[in-house]
């Protein structure tokens, strides 16, 4: 997979940092971390993007933030989804699962042909 | 008092991790520099090098500038936003708290909420009453560019001459001040129909000036071009109230023809409920018919408007219309060479005559009300503060707990506000209510926009006011009652707690505060009740009471030639003669103390004055035989007029005797000669009687002399009968309208008592007496509470002391002149301040007194005593109930 490949199609960014979220709170390194190793790498998001879709959707009270001690007593300022966050990432989640079921039913009988 | 739960506003205090711009600045670097560190940290056990890892972060981290910026940006939204929301909801916490507080005062809320409200209500009452003379929109338009001009009379000073047509044509031709400009002027017209015979008074204007005016009809149209000047069309335009009084609103006037003087009128519009011109009695508006041409120069009877052209000002066109008159002046030495210059003034000051009056009078009335208001507010001042210091130690908890000063200050602001908002709703019910009765009382003949009634423009003044109360009443003692020691307070003990010593202090100045407000109203008032008296009290040389006054005009139509007129009126006075319980009636014009005089000169023949102006310039009545008797004027020597004194016969005149005096000294006037009218052409008259000195321009006017002519030499179409009557004149009356209408039932009959005549002479101190009284009293009464409240407060709290001192042998009379003379010491220093005051205000109101000096040592010390009688009283009450304090029982208690 090429760079432009491994980048994140617009508009999965937010539901991809709030599955994150659902796990438990963490901070923006740990959110970037967290997102690379459960797409075994496929998947990167740049730091820039990450950093300003946390803000976006700090604002938009979707994720709270609060000031806590990181795993080696820095001071970190860790996110958590709230309850509209929560309502926000099982909306999108849907949305994207009958999506991605939409397009795999048409790739799928082509990839049997080939077969 | 049970302490209220503390509950949200204290837990959301310590919400807000960052304040301010620059702490959003620093919590996002600090976010982004741990994140690169971390990563640097991780590149670092890959195996990097510390250098190229911290590069390597950066450029793995894309634009950090811009996610810097935008970040920052966010945060500083998101906090605002946060703190809105927080306001918003302290706010509402604060009002349910507040409802729920007055809820467990409703005593307390009640009396504070109804002594703001009468407060507030007298406030809007005064204002709306000011409102449509004083501020309300005039009707026309832009109305500042409205200006009306007149000419100075050298000799007078008057600066309001008017003009001829002629010259009215003269000058708006030359002048380049103006958009548009008319005339007008006005007089009473006898209106007959089938609804009966009326005196209205009507304007005869130029036909554009409706344009000028920039006035719409609410029905029909306004004149036309051709319909003004000679040989146009007689129309007539009529005011709403005319259309709705006389004609039930019907729409179906429109067309219809209306008798003015016996000519033939046709409607053709009706103006909209505001409109008024040139003041609110005119009714009716015809086009003006007279013709220019050939008409006499100085034959000056209307008045001009102008509509300033754009960014011309007033002064530029009056500057402007100098140099007209100037240069007109050289053409006509003898109509604008006589006067002395131009006055341009604001349609609003031009069309009030009594503009400087009412402007006084409303000054005293609104400073008396803003009194009224501020003792209401001191007196709730007062009451907060007691009540504050009992709330000391549900402050200290809340503090305790963590709420800030700031805090609290502004939950006992919002009870306050509360009660304001409260007591401004009913105040505005209750100023409905008052205008309502006081509207229809004001004079109708003065010139104003509308009715007397609460509009926007009184609302928003009365939300202003309500909004301020607070401020005066509510934050004081908030403050006071958290500036408290918080430690102190919890330690004192689960009681309620007493009253601190500043506390009681600060009431102690309100109360003083009070005194003094209270002090400079009430002699306000006393000196206007004062002036009142005074002019009751005046001599006005002829007796008012027992007198009945019928004015009537003969129209040329009916009655053409002078001898027909003069049978009329010698008719009317048999028949009012003939009418049992009439003693005796006569005929004059004009009818003193009617806002009307028409002065004339005179002089000797033997002492003529070198110029012109140097004539004496005296009264001019025109009177019928049994006029001075049955006004009961003194016929000090000489006769009155007779039926003898024929139209054709030695031309008599009545002197009166300030005039005999200052012409003749010590000689007798009759028998002699004297000139009068017109110096540069002036009639001979001969002197018959001597009668007494009346009232004639006012009640409050220098006495003027009085030169009077019979009017069966100087007849008038418009006359007034006077009937004396043995009883009531009132009573009277359906039996004069029944007598004199059987002469002629068209004739329009104005019947009133000559009582009511002298009451309008004297409106301005009869009401201003009123409404001063009613905001004295009440004044006085919230000081007495005042006093009252704390005295006996005072009383409760030294319960203790009281009782020993009796068990130590003080006996009651003892106690009871120490509680005493304790409200005496607060009133005596308000006193005093206020004495000083109340001269000061006295000054102010000079110019409104007659009679008495605003240092009148009656009405001060009047006040003065009154004051301390209400004070004395005030605090007997507590001081019996303390002398009653039963030693034993109060020890035992501790």
């Amino acid at each position: 997979m090429n760079e432009r490949q491994r980048a994140l199609l617009p508009g999965t960014v937010d539901l991809v940092i709030l599955r994150t979220l659902s796990e438990g709170p963490a901070h923006g390194f740990a959110i970037s971390r967290r997102i690379r190793t459960r797409s075994q790498g496929v998947l990167e998001l740049q730091d820039a993007a990450l950093y300003q879709a946390l803000h976006r959707m700090e604002k938009k009270g979707w994720i709270s933030a609060e000031w806590g001690q990181s795993e080696n007593n820095r001071r970190a300022k860790f996110y958590d989804l709230t309850a509209v966050g929560t309502k926000r990432l099982t909306a999108e989640a849907r949305s994207w699962r009958e999506y991605a079921a939409a397009i795999f039913s048409i790739l799928e009988p082509a990839a049997a042909e080939r077969e | 008092m049970s302490v209220d739960q503390p509950e949200k506003p204290v837990r959301r205090s310590f919400r807000l991790p960052f304040r301010g711009g620059s702490d959003a600045r620093r919590a996002v670097d600090e976010e982004l520099d741990l994140h690169l560190a971390l990563c640097v940290e991780e590149l670092v056990a890959e195996g990097w090098n510390p250098e190229e890892a911290r590069t390597e972060a950066r450029r793995r981290f894309g634009d950090l500038a811009e996610t810097r910026r935008y970040c920052t940006d966010l945060s500083r939204q998101r906090e605002r936003g946060a703190r809105r929301a927080m306001r918003l909801e302290e706010l509402r916490q604060d009002l349910r708290y507040a409802w729920r507080t007055l809820g467990k005062n409703r005593g307390f809320a009640a009396v504070v909420i109804v002594t703001l409200a009468l407060g507030i209500a007298a406030n809007t009452t005064i204002f709306s009453l000011m409102n449509p003379y004083l501020f309300r929109a005039l009707p026309y338009g832009n109305a500042d560019e409205l200006v009306q001009v007149g000419q100075v009379d050298p000799v007078e000073g008057w600066d309001g001459v008017r003009f001829s047509l002629p010259m009215f044509h003269d000058w708006v031709e030359r002048t380049r001040s103006f958009d548009d400009a008319g005339f007008y002027r006005y007089s009473t017209r006898n209106v007959t129909g089938p609804e009966g015979p009326e005196r209205i008074l009507a304007s005869a204007l130029s036909a554009n000036m409706f344009e000028v005016l920039d006035a719409e009809p609410a029905l029909g149209r306004t004149f036309l071009d051709e319909e003004g000047g000679p040989g146009g069309e007689d129309v007539l335009v009529m005011s709403h109230g005319l259309w709705q009084r006389r004609y039930a609103g019907d729409p179906g006037v429109l067309g219809r023809t209306v008798m003015l003087d016996g000519v033939a009128f046709i409607v053709v519009g009706v103006m909209k409920r505001d409109f008024n011109f040139p003041f609110g009695e005119v009714k009716m508006w015809i086009p003006e018919r007279a013709d220019p041409a050939g008409m006499d120069r100085d034959y000056l009877s209307w008045i001009m408007v102008g509509r300033l052209a754009d960014g011309t000002s007033g002064e530029r066109a009056r500057q402007e219309l100098l140099a007209i008159q100037r240069e007109l002046s050289e053409v006509y030495p003898n109509a604008e060479g006589r006067f002395a210059g131009v006055s341009v003034k604001p349609i609003r000051a031009a069309l009030n005559f009594a503009w400087d009056v009412m402007r006084v009078s409303f000054l005293v009335l609104l400073g008396a009300v803003s009194f009224v208001l501020l003792i209401a507010c001191v007196n709730v001042a007062s009451l907060t503060l007691a009540r504050a210091s009992t709330r000391t130690r549900e402050v200290a908890v809340r503090a305790a707990i963590g709420a800030s000063r700031g805090r609290i200050v502004r939950q006992m602001f919002t009870e306050s506000l509360l009660m304001a908002a409260l007591g401004g709703s009913l105040g505005v019910a209750l100023a409905f209510g008052a205008t309502r009765l006081v509207g229809p009382a004001v004079p109708e003949g003065l010139f104003r926009v509308g009715d007397v009634d609460v509009d926007g423009t009184v609302l928003l003044f009365t939300v202003v006011v309500t909004l301020l109360t607070p401020i005066v009443f509510g934050l004081a003692p908030a403050l006071a009652a958290t500036r408290s020691d918080l430690a102190a307070t919890l330690k004192e003990g689960s009681h309620g707690g007493g009253e601190s010593r500043t506390s009681l202090r600060g009431r102690r100045g309100l109360v003083v505060l009070e005194v003094v407000m209270a002090m400079v109203l009430i002699s306000g008032t006393g000196l206007m009740v004062r002036s009142f008296m005074e002019v009751q009290r005046v001599d006005l040389g002829f007796h008012s009471e027992r007198l009945l006054t019928v004015e009537v005009t003969v129209p040329e139509s009916d009655y053409p030639s002078v001898e027909e007129q003069a049978a009329y009126f010698e008719r009317a006075v048999r028949e009012a003669s003939a009418l049992p319980g009439v003693e005796g009636v006569g005929t004059v014009y004009p009818l003193p103390l009617n806002h009307e005089n028409m002065p004339t000169r005179v002089a000797l023949p033997a002492k003529q004055p070198a110029t012109p102006e140097e004539w004496p310039s005296v009264l001019y009545g025109r009177v019928g035989p049994g006029y001075f008797e049955s006004m009961g004027i003194p016929v000090v020597s000489g006769r009155g007029f007779e039926t003898a004194d024929a139209p054709e016969g030695e031309r008599v005149v009545v002197v009166s005797r300030s005039l005999a005096e200052a012409q003749w000294q010590q000689e007798s006037p009759l028998g002699k000669t004297v000139l009068y009218g017109d110096p540069r052409d002036p009639r001979e008259a001969v002197v018959v009687g001597v009668v007494g000195d009346i009232q004639h321009d006012g009640v409050s006017t220098n006495l003027r002399p009085h030169l009077y002519r019979s009017l069966s030499q100087a007849p008038v179409r418009r006359r007034f009968l006077t009937i004396h009557t043995a009883g009531d004149p009132a009573a009277l009356a359906p039996q004069v309208r029944e007598a004199l209408t059987r002469i002629d039932p068209n004739l329009p009959l104005d019947i009133r008592p000559m009582g009511e005549v002298v009451m309008e002479n004297t409106f301005q101190w009869s009401i201003g007496s009123a409404f001063l009284g009613v905001f004295g009293l009440v004044a006085l009464l919230l000081a007495a509470l005042g006093i009252y409240g704390v005295i006996s407060y005072s009383v409760a709290r030294r319960q203790r002391e009281i009782g020993l001192r009796m068990a130590l042998g003080a006996s009651g009379p003892q106690i009871r002149g120490v509680i005493v003379g304790e409200g005496l010491k607060l009133t005596g220093l308000g006193l005093g301040i206020g004495l000083v005051l109340a001269v000061a205000v006295g000054q102010v109101m000079a110019s409104l007194l007659f009679g008495v000096s605003p240092l009148d040592p009656v009405t001060l010390g009047g006040a003065l005593a009154v004051f301390l009688l209400v004070s004395l009283l005030s605090s007997l009450v507590p001081a019996l109930r303390a002398a009653r304090v039963d030693p034993l029982g109060v020890l035992k208690a501790e």
